[in-house]
């Protein structure tokens, strides 16, 4: 792959990034004129990612090697990885404006209703745990791939993606019709609007981080994993445990105070 | 293109050119456009093409995420256009999108809906380029290319791309509830208690930085091209970068300067106002810093070297002005007036525009191998730089107009100075363009023979790693993994121009006959 990079060969998967960036607009265009051109948006995104995700597995890691600077202070974080570090930094900037945001309006606000009354303390315990034990899984698979056992490694997916799973079926199935059924909806005021605007939105990453598992479940099938080579477990664990630290925000203040 | 139309519907007072409905759509999507999807991906394009090359990289540290964040770029700037086609037109709310005028009770049609959407597309799109581009300054760089001898391009750099991961995203949290408002029903922007003052907290958070992200680039440029053009390196290197980097961090603490008159407390009003003072000291340090690499220089004044220096001044108006606005008595004064349009035309519109062609000048025959016409060059500078002025200098004594509205009348007496700045603009606009043709003209030309017109001392001049015919064969590559012991003059690293190292002769000699600049050698012949 070096070499064709430098004769100025095609780069794997040109097209797939055009296709992407177009399947997003036509979505988004579609869910404000006509819904069946985002349907149509959808399915190019997905073939999108799903091209995007082949030719990631099939490739040889044969990056260049590149002689690199390198004393301070990364030496062993390689780029993947710190990427996924600073795109973190920008999710925690988004959550962090949403949650300001929520504070925001709390505090103007002259009254606001009891958490205890409007929310469901058990299940939303109930999801807090399901989550962290869900990180915990994400743990034993990476270190489990470390020892080289792929089977541990699939234990712990497998766990990982049933508990997340768990947690947005509890979330979307149970407790939110038990909202509505309440009367406390999304356009019922500021405490619907924030809370299922931003326990929504971590529902959202929550779906992508399943989806995101997912994939390593499949690779993990096609052999691509081994105790020297797991760094996308390294790197979805660590996009993992984020979201599952948003929850540990959103969690007290929307359920607790 | 948005701007001339307003400008011809301004020329005389009742004009009826444009529909005061069309005006506010035309006022919106000129500055949308030219903010976000202008100024914003102009600077980042060239870093493209010359960050990697002063780093010593090969690319990008994800090519195929810096195509999608291109192309992601290109379709949102699509679907902001197309907006005028939809039926209800597209947005009319000014840039600034302000609560409560965003909500579908008040701007009910789509394509305001669909600009809300290119907006959160297009924020996707620049996060993207940001994590790329911290990411392969933080991890490719070639071996030598430490940060100490990083250039000052590529830290402007650094610091635009840390302040768009930082600015970008509250902007988008702002969108999401926008568009949540908008499709789902939610309250946030329509309640008293969220309202207007949420979204202009979201919002400027995220507009002042965006201010810097769109200048910190042409300062880059400005620098290098002072560099080349002046035969020496940037007055003050460290306390340059450091004065960057304070810029960076003040800039997110004064955001509400932009909401001084939205009945804050005393006391806020005070703490911004002190920021906003307070950014000013190293920004004009960073400005000082740049004039001061000229002062008593022998200075080449070739085409780039004229745009930035056209560039310095628009920077020092705009920036002055700006100092003034710091006071919230002034700031009540001046409000929405034509002043504050001077203000930040003169700051975005002349540095950015005048600096990043500076820019593609300076690099185009790096780029593209071919030389521009110099004479046709030098003209088009002084018609734009004439012109840019005869257009905005006006609006600093329009004190008296108020911002985004259609017309005005004859009573007002602001006939003539609108009148000025509409000849200006007409001459303004097509010679940008003419400065572009310029460009792609010379691409008819041969290619040139010397790879290095400008004698620049710059990594990106001197290593032709990315010529497809000097390219060195791959195990050259393999080879500098493990040098024996790091030699400095080795093909990947930075041969830097002032040498600290002490390692290449050559340079610290010519720097030596560099210091003795004229006034060296009069002082020397004086004392003879």
């Amino acid at each position: 792959m070096t070499e064709d990079y430098e004769n100025g060969e095609e780069h794997k998967s040109t097209w797939t990034p055009i296709l992407l960036a177009a399947g997003v607009a036509i979505v988004l265009l579609g869910v404000v004129i006509f819904w069946p051109i985002a349907v149509a948006g959808g399915i190019i995104v997905v073939a999108a990612l799903f091209k995007l995700f082949k030719d990631g597995a099939e490739e040889k890691f044969a990056q260049a090697k590149e002689s690199l600077e390198e004393k301070f202070p990364l030496e062993s974080i390689n780029k993947e990885k710190l990427g996924i570090w600073v795109f973190l930094m920008s999710e925690i900037l988004i959550f962090g404006s949403l949650i300001i945001a929520y504070v925001y309006v709390r505090l103007s606000s002259s009254s606001w209703p009891v958490a205890s009354q409007t929310h469901n303390v058990i299940l939303g315990m109930t999801n807090t745990i399901i989550l962290l034990t869900s990180s915990l899984a994400m743990v034993f698979a990476l270190y489990s791939i470390r020892a080289g056992n792929t089977r541990g490694l699939r234990i712990g997916l497998f766990s990982t993606f049933a508990l997340g799973a768990t947690f947005l079926i509890i979330k979307l199935g149970i407790e939110w019709p038990q909202y509505y059924r309440n009367g406390f909806t999304i356009s019922s005021g500021l405490p619907g609007s924030t809370y299922f605007v931003l326990t929504g939105l971590h529902a959202v990453h929550v779906g992508a981080g399943l989806v995101a598992v997912g994939y390593l479940i499949f690779r993990s099938y096609s052999g691509g994993f081994t105790s020297s080579k797991h760094s996308a477990v390294v790197n979805i664990g660590l996009y993992w445990h984020f979201v599952d630290i948003v929850w540990m925000f959103l969690f007290p203040l929307f359920y607790l105070i | 293109m948005f701007g001339e139309m307003m400008r011809t519907q301004l020329a005389v007072p009742m004009n009826n050119f444009l529909e005061p409905a069309t005006y506010e759509q035309t006022v919106t999507l000129h500055g949308l456009l030219m903010i976000l999807w202008v100024m914003t991906p102009l600077g980042i394009g060239l870093a493209n093409y010359i960050v990697p090359l002063q780093i010593g990289a090969k690319d990008l540290a994800f090519p195929r995420m810096n195509a999608t964040s291109y192309w992601t770029y290109l379709f949102s700037g699509i679907m902001l256009v197309g907006t005028v086609f939809l039926p209800g037109g597209g947005p009319n709310t000014g840039w600034t999108l302000y609560a409560p005028l965003n909500t579908i009770q008040f701007t009910p049609q789509e394509g305001m809906t669909l600009a809300v959407l290119a907006l959160l597309l297009f924020s996707l799109s620049v996060t993207m380029g940001s994590i790329n581009f911290l990411t392969t300054i933080v991890r490719n760089r070639a071996k030598g290319v430490t940060w100490r001898r990083l250039p000052i391009f590529t830290w402007s750099i650094v610091f635009t791309m840390a302040l768009a991961l930082f600015a970008f995203p509250p902007l988008a949290a702002g969108l999401l509830l926008l568009s949540s408002d908008r499709f789902l029903g939610t309250v946030f922007f329509s309640s008293t208690q969220g309202g207007g003052i949420l979204w202009d907290e979201l919002f400027w958070f995220f507009g002042h930085p965006e201010v810097y992200i769109v200048v910190f680039p042409a300062l880059g440029v400005i620098a290098e091209i002072f560099q080349t053009f002046a035969k020496r390196p940037v007055f003050s290197r460290t306390a340059f970068i450091v004065e960057f980097a304070a810029v960076t961090f003040l800039s997110m603490g004064v955001w509400m300067h932009h909401m001084f008159t939205t009945g804050l407390n005393y006391s806020v009003l005070q703490t911004f106002s002190f920021t906003t003072l307070a950014i000013s000291i190293p920004f004009e340090g960073v400005v000082l810093a740049l004039v001061l690499t000229l002062y008593k220089a022998n200075i080449k004044l070739n085409t780039p070297m004229l745009y930035c220096l056209g560039a310095i001044f628009t920077v020092t108006l705009g920036g002055l002005t700006g100092v003034l606005q710091a006071f919230p008595v002034l700031d009540y004064a001046f409000n929405g007036t034509y002043f504050i349009v001077g203000h930040f035309h003169y700051v975005m519109a002349g540095t950015t525009l005048f600096a990043l062609i500076a820019g593609l000048y300076y690099w185009w025959p790096k780029i593209t191998k071919r030389m521009y016409n110099e004479i046709y060059g030098v003209i088009i500078f002084f018609i734009a730089i004439v012109s840019f002025n005869v257009l905005y200098l006006p609006y600093f004594f329009m004190l008296d107009m108020p911002r985004r509205v259609a017309t005005y009348t004859v009573a007002s007496g602001l006939a003539s100075l609108n009148f000025t700045a509409t000849i200006g603009a007409y001459i303004f606009g097509p010679a940008a363009a003419l400065a572009i043709l310029n460009l792609i003209l010379s691409l008819r030309k041969p290619p040139l023979s010397e790879s290095n017109p400008w004698e620049a001392r710059e990594m990106e001049w001197t290593q032709s790693y990315r010529d497809p015919a000097t390219a060195q064969p791959a195990n050259t590559t393999e080879n500098a993994i493990d040098p024996p012991d790091d030699p400095p003059n080795d093909t990947r690293s930075s041969r830097w121009y002032w040498c600290r190292t002490g390692s290449c002769k050559k340079n610290k000699d010519s720097i030596e006959q560099r210091g003795k600049s004229d006034y060296l050698q009069k002082m020397e012949e004086d004392k003879n």
